[in-house]
């Protein structure tokens, strides 16, 4: 019956063809997709691997994360100093790293931090940030930049930068009496650090020593040397991020800082809240997801059309195999093996081009995306995806299999007219 | 109804949408022979053809070749009795196109194990032997049976019904996309091969002139009682 089934599709070669394109493309677009959807997912889920906690100012878990790692928004409230230093030295943590926002720099957000942001940040399956240029900040003006910033704005290790006050992309108010200059490029990461401008805390400090409320006090003028001697010493900072000796003690210091009774703070799991995010974005995700579907579907109803098409001019086929003895199940069969072996093909086709095309874009994707392609070969997911096309194509062929049952048994064997 | 006969109709009604095709009192047809079965157009020649093959079934009656009870088979047996014990010839378009003369011929061979044992011998053999008594070059055996000549496609086609000695070979206007002289040759040719096999044929044609070709002839109005109505 294979044999068969070969020959007939092998005698309509380019019809069969053209059907195996479509279908090839339209399982190629549904996998390619998914392996996207998959990879962003994991690639979003571990925008920051390795830190167990968040913690800020009480608001939303999701807004906390939102201004504490992606920039996005403001946080309603600072974390005192104060607060800071005693659960950084809780017993139970190992590192803590304190994250000072609000200023900017051409629209990119400039994060005050230590020396240990380098060392603790995580991405992806543990990566840790590595310099494509320079080194961390040493000096009290010295900043490291995101791999885009550096791209975007054509600015590298040595260039000056005056920072803005405030975040918005155009502000009259900068910090243009002290000025920094670029000590590191960041490697790009694939995360919100690759549009991001690093400082020291105290050179958060310092340029907002002769400020008050938003605005610089006349008169009262600190110089960008003066300032080095002045006790950089922050009150507050935004937000900060915890490594602690061990995960089981996640949750019970997580609880000890929810209920910290001098401040009103907020400790959450990145890994949860960022599953949360990626909840909520998932209206797209899954429109996609439609989409790709539809249109394997469509590839589909090209294959029925291919087989409905022939049945015509194949009427004198099935007579001849109906007066040599074959049963109407098996010209039935034989029809939906053409189905099943038509969007085989494809499929072997689809994951051969899936394959080739992650392993051709991966040095692509990680340079432009920061997207890791973490697999390259089809996994069970994507296989049982090929297998429901394949089911779905025996029931498409089925369609004109019934088709030609019906006739075979009614046309009884006048063949030729 | 003689246990002899190989083909025996017995009291058989056939009608489509209400309109008696066929009423065939007795029809008995002996082993052996071969029959030129010729009527009008629309006299339901074809149809007595899809009783005798069991593709269709009578109202009423009985319908026995080789044997079988066909009036009492459910469809599938009947398929199997189709592939054991029955050649068919259309009036063209016979072959698959797309498999090889070769493949054509085994096609007769292939819904029936019983067929194939009769063939007594490597299936390729008695393929080359057939090819050769129809007088088909063997060069043709791995063609592709559509790049055949019409008279080629019917030999390569009565090769298949043939193969593996069937009891009954029922052909359709056999040679009415032939001329004169390659109807004939084809007609002997086939009826030769029938005879080594013990195989009745009972070809259906409206050709007079190939009358002498047959042991017998019948017309189909004098044993279709339906017929006769309105005739």
């Amino acid at each position: 019956m294979l044999e068969l089934a070969w020959a007939s599709l092998r005698s309509r070669a380019l019809s069969v063809a053209l059907t195996v394109l479509v279908i090839t493309l339209s399982v190629t677009l549904l996998l390619g997709v998914e392996r996207v959807r998959v990879q962003a997912h994991e690639g979003f889920a571990s925008t920051v691997s390795g830190t167990d906690l968040i913690v800020g100012a009480r608001s939303g878990p999701v807004n906390l994360l939102l201004y504490s790692v992606f920039h996005i928004g403001d946080p309603t409230n600072n974390v005192s100093w104060q607060s800071y230093q005693e659960l950084s030295t809780l017993p139970q943590v190992k590192w803590a790293v304190p994250l000072s926002l609000g200023d900017s720099w051409r629209g990119y957000r400039v994060i005050g931090t230590t020396a240990g942001y380098f060392q603790h940040y995580r991405y992806g399956a543990g990566h840790p940030l590595a310099f494509a240029e320079g080194t961390p900040f040493d000096d009290l003006y010295d900043a490291v930049i995101g791999a885009d910033v550096a791209r975007a704005q054509g600015v590298r290790v040595g260039d000056e930068m005056i920072l803005a006050h405030g975040t918005a992309a155009v502000t009259l108010a900068r910090h243009a009496d002290k000025p920094f200059r670029i000590r590191g490029v960041l490697q790009r990461t694939g995360t919100p650090v690759d549009s991001s401008v690093l400082v020291s805390l105290p050179a958060i400090e310092a340029i907002h020593v002769d400020w008050r409320s938003g605005v610089q006090l006349r008169g009262h003028a600190v110089s960008a040397e003066q300032a080095r001697h002045l006790d950089l010493t922050p009150t507050s900072i935004t937000a900060f991020m915890l490594g602690l000796n061990s995960r089981i003690a996640t949750f019970s210091v997580q609880r000890a800082i929810n209920d910290y009774p001098d401040e009103a703070l907020l400790a959450i799991l990145p890994g949860v809240t960022l599953q949360q995010l990626w909840q909520s974005l998932g209206t797209a995700e899954r429109a996609l997801q439609l989409i790709s579907a539809m249109v394997v579907l469509l590839g589909l109803v090209s294959l029925v059309a291919l087989l409905v098409s022939t049945l015509q001019e194949r009427r004198r086929e099935m007579a001849v195999l109906r007066a040599t003895g074959a049963r109407p199940r098996y010209i039935a069969s034989l029809l939906v093996l053409e189905a099943v072996a038509t969007s085989g093909m494809a499929c072997v086709l689809a994951l051969a081009v899936l394959v080739s095309a992650s392993l051709a874009g991966r040095g692509w994707a990680l340079a432009n995306f920061g997207l890791s392609i973490t697999h390259v070969w089809p996994d069970l997911r994507e296989l049982a995806w090929v297998g429901g096309v394949l089911l779905l194509s025996a029931l498409a062929g089925l369609v004109p299999a019934l088709l030609a049952y019906r006739r075979t048994v009614a046309d009884g064997l006048s063949a030729g007219g | 109804m003689t246990s002899a006969a190989v083909i025996a109709l017995d009291q058989v009604r056939f009608s489509y949408g209400g309109r008696a095709v066929l009423d065939i009192p007795q029809l008995q047809i002996a082993p052996g022979s071969s029959v030129l079965l010729r009527g009008a157009s629309g006299s339901g020649k074809s149809t007595l053809l899809g009783l005798l093959a069991g593709v269709l079934t009578p109202e009423q009656g009985e319908v026995r070749v080789a044997g079988t009870p066909l009036h009492a088979l459910r469809p599938s047996a009947r398929d199997r009795f189709r592939a054991d014990q029955l050649g068919v010839i259309f009036q063209q378009f016979n072959l698959l196109p797309f498999l090889s003369v070769r493949d054509n011929i085994a096609l007769g061979l292939r819904f029936s194990p019983l067929r194939s044992g009769r063939v007594g011998r490597p299936v390729d053999d008695e393929i080359k032997r057939l090819l050769q008594a129809l007088q088909l070059p063997p060069e043709l055996l791995l063609r592709r049976a559509g790049t055949l000549s019409v008279g080629q496609q019917q030999r390569v086609a009565a090769a298949r019904a043939l193969i593996g000695r069937p009891a009954v070979l029922l052909a359709d206007e056999p040679t009415s996309a032939l001329d004169r002289g390659a109807a004939t040759a084809f007609l002997q040719l086939m009826a030769a091969q029938c005879a080594a096999a013990g195989t009745t044929a009972v070809v259906v044609s409206h050709d007079d002139s190939l009358q002498p070709l047959f042991d017998r002839v019948v017309q189909l109005q004098d044993i279709n009682h339906a017929g006769a109505v309105h005739a």
